[in-house]
């Protein structure tokens, strides 16, 4: 069987799940990083949320293949060690999660808010969260994280 | 949804002591998840076990047993900050572990090992008081035996012991060996504190860190059972929700599916098991048009249920919950008299965690590792699909990704047992979003018709006919078998269950139907209210705030009604007409005010209000809402008023009371399940829509100090959500929304 070869959390893997395999499952089965979740199956909740390349992309119908020398990052990634990224310390700060199952999601959404767009306004960060839910309805203490830490961000610039 | 309940066995405190012995647990420690090996044997001087709940290891930490489950609720948290107290030591101190399934963790209301019914801190907080004070005396006095001093002159500061001059005289980990159970059961607990070192003041969620981290383990990601890691499997089940049996299989040909291992036909589908879902679920949609099911006799379908229900209107079969004065003779005494009826849909709970469960079945025991509300129920349900003593089955939980009451339920589990056992393997059985969204069991639909009548500008009668399935007419066969003692016979099990369910259907009085429609809190002169349960066998159980999720939204609505038909304002119609309830007419005022609700809007904004009494909780809300140019309007705002008795945890409270509200969003704008020959039509999230980050408003919780006992905060915050919100509407638009989901767009 082919295999499939990227950058998983700065790590180059090889992948030997067969090409059709949502990414989500050989990150999860395979390589049994778990914090990751499936939620939809069909890209509609956001719960399978990676980054490939800065992109946040939905593992969940996102196969293998189409992971091929791309950067891969996960919940996983975001600390070390036990040191937070800033994200999961405002999320923390804000008493985001309840359930807390589709939080790794969430946060890996707005990574790419983080990283790429620190100065969206309220109506961007709630357009680039659109497509995560939240069942318990943390929207509100999202965007509060979301904005503090991007406040933060662009103070220590 | 108090139906059985059980006196608590006090003492079963002992019982469960120093000496018992415990299963394998999940631990979690500050944020960080790990697995702990609890093996706790007789003579034993690492740890002191004082109680069923806490345990005193010889490093100083102690070990909190948490008998409630984790869903978002904070129940972790907060019950977590009660023993805290009680102890004097800071709460993210406490190694908490999830209780196993064991009767002593019996919930004192539900008589089951069980979460729900915003039960937790109500039920636990004086137990836990009574666990933390027999811990503290049993340190104490071996402090005192060991320094030959006085109990009274120590102090408890979480690992050391203090003697009266406030310096540390010994640690408590060194103590273990002199500590004994010796009369702790007749310790008197402290009462709970309204503002203490913790209670009231600490405002952190225990389980954050691990949840932001990924590192919180979900039923989904159990990787081990028993020691051995299991294989995957999922079901092929018939579309058709009454269910027809697979006939004709070929389990070879399935299994020359590469992703297949093996196939195995039982009741409820054909079992695919492989090593990755991934594969299995790509599987499935190859193979699942190759199942034949056998034909089923009802075909429901929602015009056809709708039809059944609208005809149940003045039916003779309907019971009587609430009778004052005389209907008939009041409605000829109004100035006015108004009808309307409210509509509420089937809902599916959509947890975020499709449901799932772990289980292995060797040498005539059985483990199951399932996310639960109800770890009680799995080892009864379990014991009994499998012939099994309820002795045999060990159940353990790990974190939800959601409940909302579909993890009251125990079909994952029995199902994660039956292929266990017929597969010989551990196996993990998961769902796809397609089959926890159609499969059931929902919210029960609802209708309400309503009349009501205004006289010299009071509402002077109220006729409330209810007709929704009943819940417990079908779920009590389930529950008593739980309910039984140990030792009960199947045979015996399951005769009680029919019994109780038809007890259910011959009475008519299924609480869980018309709570919070049989006691109004206005001065009412005449009162009927109603309840006829249709004949419909779609799968139905508790759903987030139960009968008064529908209840809520009729009784509220058409209180409205009369106020705009008494030409009276809605917020002092009903704060005139709330009989004495001081509590009840504190949070509507609470409410009120923080919305301005005296002041006049901005042009283009409208309010509206509602109160609800549920779970012992009472909430009070106004919507807000701005009517642009164009005619649409937009959610702006929620004011929300509640008090809850003592608060533990005002974070948690104020979370729950945001989540009540986005989560009551979800039903009064966007969620519905209907079915067409008998198949449910909304298969995910792009069908069965809830509400998303863009659509949140913004969000204003109120909390009242309080010296009453504590009640719940995971449900009451819904009721009132969709009645505030439609009576806002009215005011906006002049238009009644008396179905839900609303359609805001005629």
């Amino acid at each position: 069987m082919a295999k499939t070869e990227f950058t998983l959390n700065g790590k180059k893997v090889s992948a030997s799940s067969k090409e059709d395999t949502p990414l989500l499952w050989v990150i999860r089965e395979e390589f049994a990083l778990v914090g990751t979740k499936f939620g939809c199956g069909l890209g509609l909740c956001g719960a399978c949320t990676m980054s490939m390349d800065g992109v946040p992309i939905r593992t969940c119908v996102t196969p293998v293949a189409a992971a091929a020398g791309t950067n891969i990052r996960t919940i996983e990634h975001l600390s070390k060690d036990n040191t937070l990224h800033p994200l999961q310390e405002k999320w923390i700060e804000h008493n985001v999660p309840q359930c807390g199952y589709c939080q790794p999601g969430q946060i890996m959404n707005a990574l790419a808010l983080y990283e790429n767009n620190p100065t969206a306004d309220d109506e961007a960060i709630k357009s680039q969260m659109h497509g995560n839910i939240c069942r318990c309805g943390t929207y509100p203490r999202i965007l509060k994280a979301i904005k503090t830490a991007l406040a933060e961000k662009s103070v220590a610039k | 949804m108090r139906f059985f309940s059980r006196p608590h066995n006090r003492r079963d405190f002992l019982k469960h002591g120093a000496h018992a012995a415990t299963a394998f647990t999940i631990g979690m420690h500050l944020g960080a998840c790990k697995t702990v090996a609890g093996s706790l044997s007789e003579g034993d001087v690492q740890e002191f076990k004082a109680n069923a709940w806490l345990t005193l290891r010889k490093d100083g930490t102690y070990e909190f047993m948490l008998d409630k489950t984790e869903m978002g609720q904070g129940a972790m948290t907060g019950l977590a900050t009660i023993v805290a107290e009680a102890l004097n030591t800071p709460p993210e101190s406490l190694l908490i572990k999830f209780a196993p399934a064991n009767r002593i963790y019996n919930n004192l209301d539900l008589g089951l090992q069980v979460t729900g019914g915003s039960t937790s801190v109500r039920t636990s907080y004086k137990p836990l008081l009574k666990a933390g004070a027999m811990m503290k005396h049993a340190i104490l006095r071996a402090a005192a035996t060991s320094t030959k001093t006085n109990v009274k002159d120590l102090k408890l500061a979480g690992a050391e012991i203090l003697g009266k001059n406030g310096k540390k005289i010994a640690s408590t980990g060194s103590l273990i060996h002199l500590m004994t159970l010796d009369g702790l059961d007749e310790v008197k607990p402290e009462s709970l504190p309204n503002k203490g070192t913790y209670i009231g003041s600490f405002d952190r969620r225990l389980d954050a860190k691990a949840k932001v981290m990924g590192t919180a383990l979900f039923g989904i990601d159990v990787d081990k059972v028993a020691g051995v890691a299991p294989e995957i499997a999922v079901v092929i089940r018939c579309p058709d929700l009454n269910g027809g049996e697979p006939q004709r299989v070929d389990t070879k040909t399935l299994e020359k599916h590469p992703a297949v291992k093996k196939a195995v036909v039982l009741e409820f589908g054909v079992v695919l098991i492989g090593s990755s879902f991934g594969q299995l679920k790509l599987a499935m949609t190859e193979l699942a048009p190759s199942i034949k099911w056998k034909k089923t006799i009802n075909k429901w379908d929602s015009k056809s249920i709708d039809r059944k229900m609208q005809e149940l209107k003045d039916s003779d079969d309907a019971t009587n919950i609430t009778e004052t004065g005389d209907i008939k003779k009041a409605a000829s005494a109004c100035d006015s008299v108004i009808e309307a009826q409210y509509d509420a849909p089937y809902l599916a709970h959509a947890p975020m965690e499709p449901m799932n469960a772990t289980a292995v079945v060797a040498k005539g025991r059985c483990k199951i590792i399932a996310p639960t509300q109800n770890p009680g129920l799995v080892r009864a349900a379990v014991a009994a699909s499998l012939g099994m003593n309820e002795n045999d089955v060990d159940v353990e939980v790990t974190f939800l990704g959601g409940g909302f009451g579909r993890r009251l339920e125990t079909d994952y589990a029995v199902e994660a047992a039956l292929i266990a056992q017929a597969a010989k393997r551990p196996v993990k059985v998961m769902w796809t979003r397609e089959q926890d969204m159609t499969l059931g069991p929902f919210r029960p639909i609802s209708k309400h018709f309503f009349r009501g009548g205004i006289k010299n500008g009071k509402p002077h009668f109220w006729h409330h006919q209810l007709v929704t399935p009943s819940i417990m007419r079908q779920r009590s066969k389930h529950w008593v078998v739980g309910m039984m003692p140990s030792w009960s016979p199947n045979w015996m099990t399951i005769s009680a269950g029919s019994v109780a369910s038809s007890l259910i259907k011959a009475s008519g009085k299924d609480s869980t139907s018309f709570e919070g429609a049989d006691k109004l809190p206005y001065r009412i002169p005449h009162i009927l209210v109603t309840n006829v349960d249709p004949d419909i066998d779609i799968p139905v159980c508790f759903f987030r705030s139960v009968g008064h999720s529908h209840t809520g939204f009729a009784v509220e609505s058409f209180i409205d009604e009369l106020a705009i038909a008494a030409k009276k304002d809605p917020y002092q119609f009903r704060r005139d007409q709330l009989k004495d309830d001081k509590r009840q007419l504190a949070v509507l005022d609470l409410a009120a005010k923080k919305s301005g609700w005296d002041s006049p809007a901005q042009t283009g904004v409208y309010r509206g209000i509602a109160v609800v009494y549920s779970f012992k909780s009472y909430v009070a809300m106004v919507a807000q809402i701005r009517k642009k140019s164009d005619g649409t309007v937009k959610i702006e705002k929620f004011v929300a008023a509640v008090d809850c008795g003592k608060v533990i945890n005002p974070d948690i409270v104020k979370m729950q009371m945001e989540s009540g509200i986005i989560f009551g969003l979800s039903m009064a704008l966007r969620s519905e399940i209907t079915l067409t020959d008998g198949v449910v039509q909304q298969t995910n999230f792009h069908q069965y829509e809830v509400l998303r980050m863009s659509d949140h408003p913004e969000i204003d919780i109120h909390i009242i100090d309080s010296d009453a006992n504590p009640t719940g905060v995971g449900e009451p915050g819904v009721p009132p959500v969709a009645a505030a919100l439609g009576n806002a509407l009215f005011q906006a638009t002049g238009k009644r929304h008396r179905k839900m989901p609303f359609n805001l767009n005629t």
